[in-house]
């Protein structure tokens, strides 16, 4: 203990200014922080939310700076180095680098987190898991990389050189796979399972790679254990067997279970409308098939998470997606008719097109049930949504000072998956109190289904986006509506039930029509 | 357990298909002050590094302190001082932060012993090292590497680049350790380490042509001179210990590495009848040194020349 108390107090004397400039960041970090989500109405206001989000880029910077400064004052790299033929411990030496990072990275922002919390109205006493949680995955995500990217280099500037070309590479292989894919897949990184992989093996590797290091001085044997990892955590991200983790996490219903929605085909119920494309054979368009729903249960939402279509035409001819990311919207019963979009190479669709087709469509999909409905008056002030969190009126471009939608923020996390709706007015708030008009419904979903104890953010306080329908007149100069004080705003909060694949055929379908223009294509999309 | 401070076997290093070391055998009796004498890329930093266990070895083994080389680590460094021309001092610090920050981790430190060196070496103790001429960073290095009384010291070109003054001074704190600990240092110059040696060895391309007592070494070397009563070339099947024979009228030269006063003086009488007068001269170190190096590589052209033919 008295050789770390040592080693730590060296560091500590040694990188002081550092330690100062970090500390520094942090603390204003601290008072500017909150700008990060309170509205801008000023330009004062618009400035400090600039430097809040200055801030959180220059954090992490500084943590940078901080971990490299002291792993690189006894570097493992080279065969220089004055410590090396020294009685250091190898554990107490990494014991004493750990506890530096953990008294003046980690402490400092977890302080931050905590301050930051309650200046955002939230209580951390009951927030410590989350925070922790939080705490974690900042450490584990960030900092670990840091240390483990800086045991295998000899000073700072390597160790930049060294992120930068894993990020040219990351962004390379992130091009080339999106030049290779024919198809955009359901994101493989959002399954639990995958995340849990991932999560795992950055872990190990990391920690392993550090203590190889601090243990044998084997740079070739960290670099390889970190290299390996790279390669892992590619195999899982990008090329993981999509098909099984889909059918793992949405298994296909039983032939006596009764569909949850039930989907008709409806090839008159469309408008078109015509998109541009630049004449590329890889290309993706874009396909609508429009459905509606029925025989929704009351309370419940569904929530398309993937979809993979199969396409048969009459002459035998062939072709089928992987499974592909939706960005269908929650059906509700009752609600919109669902638009079901799948993506197809142009050259497919071209060969497709003018003939009939029968197409099959696997749909993936969360179903998640409403829990009681909860109604607030919506006033001037805040106002406190329990398990949701602070809501407040938006008073952003509104010249008369009425709100012109809602503010919300969360602790730690996006809050859980809610719709919330309230009432529009098209007149002014005053207006409206003197002679009461119409309200239009404004509607909206926010949050997110899966949620871990915290996310991993800098800000301990989440700010969703709430854009609720109608915000405007929609006339051809679009006033904005507002929401006046005393009206009701209701939040319905949806737990996840279960997730399911579905299967939902089409004798007769067409692909949308195609017509070339010079180097472009316009495409009479289904809208 | 061997009776060496330092014993090494078939030590061998590789770097690629560099060879940097090749089966050395080494043995430094605990109490020599031992030079390792070689030309600069001969493998002395190699050596000392796989001593230290800052490189590992291809192939072989050697002990420090009785301890096997690949497990010198943490503790075994409190009998060990190690000063290199090289090495990477924390530049930031100043003297006397490096000397109170290295303190703590000998248990045998002497602060008389630190207060001494600091007055003997002159050292600025509020300066930052980086701040330091390359003579004041060895002095502060030198001083760390002794305050704590180590049973051995490594030192790889400790006095390389330094100006004279700076270098009697940091062999004069070196020879008043000596009585109480081992040392163990390279050079590439003869001069400067023939005055206080015990102990020397002789490293030429990776291969350690020889390692023995400097005076046994002094003893054993002469330079032969014989006189002929005519003219004659040089004899056949030479022994191995004439290296470096010529013959010129009726004088034959060569440098007896095997001399033993008697018995030298009877093997030439026999191998040359024709002898009138053999005189036996004592050789400086540079001198014995040359002609190692001179008879190594010799022999090494004509194995060369030998394999070539063959072929």
């Amino acid at each position: 203990m008295k050789q770390i108390l040592h080693i730590f107090t060296k560091d500590a004397r040694r990188f002081w200014p550092e330690i100062l400039i970090s500390l520094a960041i942090t603390a204003a970090y601290i008072c500017i922080g909150p700008h990060l989500w309170i509205s801008a109405t000023d330009d004062r206001s618009r400035l400090l939310t600039n430097l809040a989000g200055l801030l959180v880029v220059l954090l992490p910077v500084s943590w940078w700076i901080l971990i490299s400064r002291v792993i690189h004052a006894e570097k493992l790299v080279g065969d220089t180095q004055f410590w090396i033929t020294r009685p250091y411990t190898w554990k107490k030496l990494l014991t004493a680098k750990m506890l530096f990072i953990a008294t003046f990275v980690v402490l400092p922002f977890f302080a931050a987190q905590i301050i930051l919390l309650a200046e955002g109205g939230f209580p951390p006493q009951l927030l410590l898991p989350g925070l922790l949680y939080n705490l974690l995955l900042v450490s584990v995500l960030f900092m670990l990389p840091l240390i483990a990217l800086s045991t295998i280099t000899s000073s700072f500037a390597r160790l930049t050189l060294t992120i930068l070309g894993i990020f040219l590479c990351f962004i390379a292989l992130v091009a080339l796979l999106a030049f290779a894919s024919q198809n955009h897949q359901v994101g493989t990184m959002n399954q639990p399972l995958t995340r849990g992989i991932c999560f795992a093996l950055v872990v190990l590797a990391l920690a392993a790679a550090i203590v190889v290091q601090y243990a044998l001085r084997k740079v070739w044997l960290a670099r390889t254990v970190l290299l390996t990892l790279t390669l892992l955590l590619c195999l899982v991200s990008f090329i993981a067997p999509d098909k099984y983790l889909v059918n793992r996490n949405y298994p296909l219903m039983a032939a006596n279970q009764a569909a949850p929605v039930q989907l008709t085909y409806h090839p008159d119920f469309h408008s078109i409308g015509t998109a541009f494309y630049q004449a590329s054979s890889r290309m993706m368009i874009q396909v609508n098939a429009p459905l509606t729903e029925s025989n929704t249960a009351e309370g419940v939402a569904l929530i398309p998470d993937g979809i993979r279509a199969e396409i048969t035409a009459s002459d035998g001819s062939h072709w089928k997606s992987e499974w592909q990311s939706t960005s269908s919207g929650p059906i509700l019963p009752g609600g919109v008719s669902p638009l079901v979009k799948f993506s197809i190479p142009l050259a497919e669709l071209r060969k497709f097109q003018s003939k009939q087709l029968h197409l099959h469509l696997s749909l993936a999909y969360s179903q998640a049930q409403a829990e009681p409905a909860r109604t607030f008056t919506f006033s001037k002030g805040s106002f406190t949504v329990p398990d949701f969190g602070i809501c407040s009126p938006q008073m952003g471009w509104s010249a008369t000072g009425d709100a012109t939608g809602i503010n919300c923020i969360s602790p730690l996390r996006k809050p859980p998956l809610t719709y919330i709706a309230t009432r529009w007015t098209d007149s002014s708030c005053s207006a409206n109190a003197a002679a009461p008009g119409l309200s239009v419904t404004g509607a909206a979903w926010t949050g997110e289904l899966d949620r871990a104890p915290a996310g991993f953010n800098l800000s301990p306080v989440a700010k969703p986006d709430i854009g609720l329908s109608n915000a405007d007149n929609g006339s051809e100069n679009r006033k904005p509506r507002f929401l006046c004080p005393g009206t009701p705003v209701t939040f319905t909060t949806f737990k996840l039930v279960r997730r399911t694949q579905t299967t939902f055929d089409i004798q007769d379908f067409h692909l949308p029509k195609t017509t070339v223009i010079g180097n472009q294509i316009s495409i009479d999309q289904i809208g | 357990m061997t009776n060496s401070t330092i014993h090494t076997e078939n030590l061998t290093k590789h770097f690629g298909h560099t060879v940097a070391l090749s089966n050395v055998d080494l043995a430094v009796p605990e109490g020599a002050i031992y030079a390792l004498v070689g030309a600069n890329g001969a493998g002395k930093t190699t050596l000392i590094k796989l001593l230290m266990n800052i490189l590992r070895p291809t192939a072989g083994s050697s002990t420090v302190l009785d301890i096997d080389s690949a497990k010198l680590t943490g503790q075994a460094f409190e009998r060990i001082g190690y000063v290199s021309e090289n090495q990477e001092l924390p530049e930031g610090m100043t003297v006397g932060g490096l000397l109170n920050y290295f303190r703590p981790f000998y248990p045998t430190w002497d602060r008389a012993l630190e207060a001494q060196l600091v007055r003997q070496f002159d050292l600025p103790l509020t300066r930052k090292l980086k701040n330091l001429s390359r003579g004041m960073k060895m002095k502060a290095s030198f001083a760390s590497s002794l305050a704590y009384r180590p049973a051995l010291i490594l030192l790889d070109e400790p006095f390389s680049g330094l100006d004279p003054l700076v270098r009697d001074e940091l062999i004069e704190g070196l020879i008043e350790r000596a009585p109480e600990t081992t040392i163990f240092l390279s050079s590439h110059d003869l001069a400067e380490i023939e005055s206080f040696s015990s102990h020397v060895g002789y490293l030429e391309q990776g291969r350690l042509l020889f390692s023995e007592e400097m005076q046994v070494l002094s003893d054993r070397f002469r330079e032969v001179t014989v006189t002929l009563d005519a003219p004659a070339p040089l004899p056949a099947n030479l022994p191995p210990t004439w290296l470096l024979p010529q013959s010129a009228d009726c004088v034959l030269r060569f440098v007896h590495s095997g001399f033993s006063d008697l018995a030298s003086q009877r093997e030439i009488a026999e191998r040359i009848p024709t002898a009138r007068d053999i005189s036996f001269d004592p050789m400086s170190l540079r001198a014995i040194f040359l002609a190692i190096a001179k008879a190594h590589r010799d022999s090494g052209a004509q194995l060369t020349a030998a394999q070539e033919a063959q072929a």
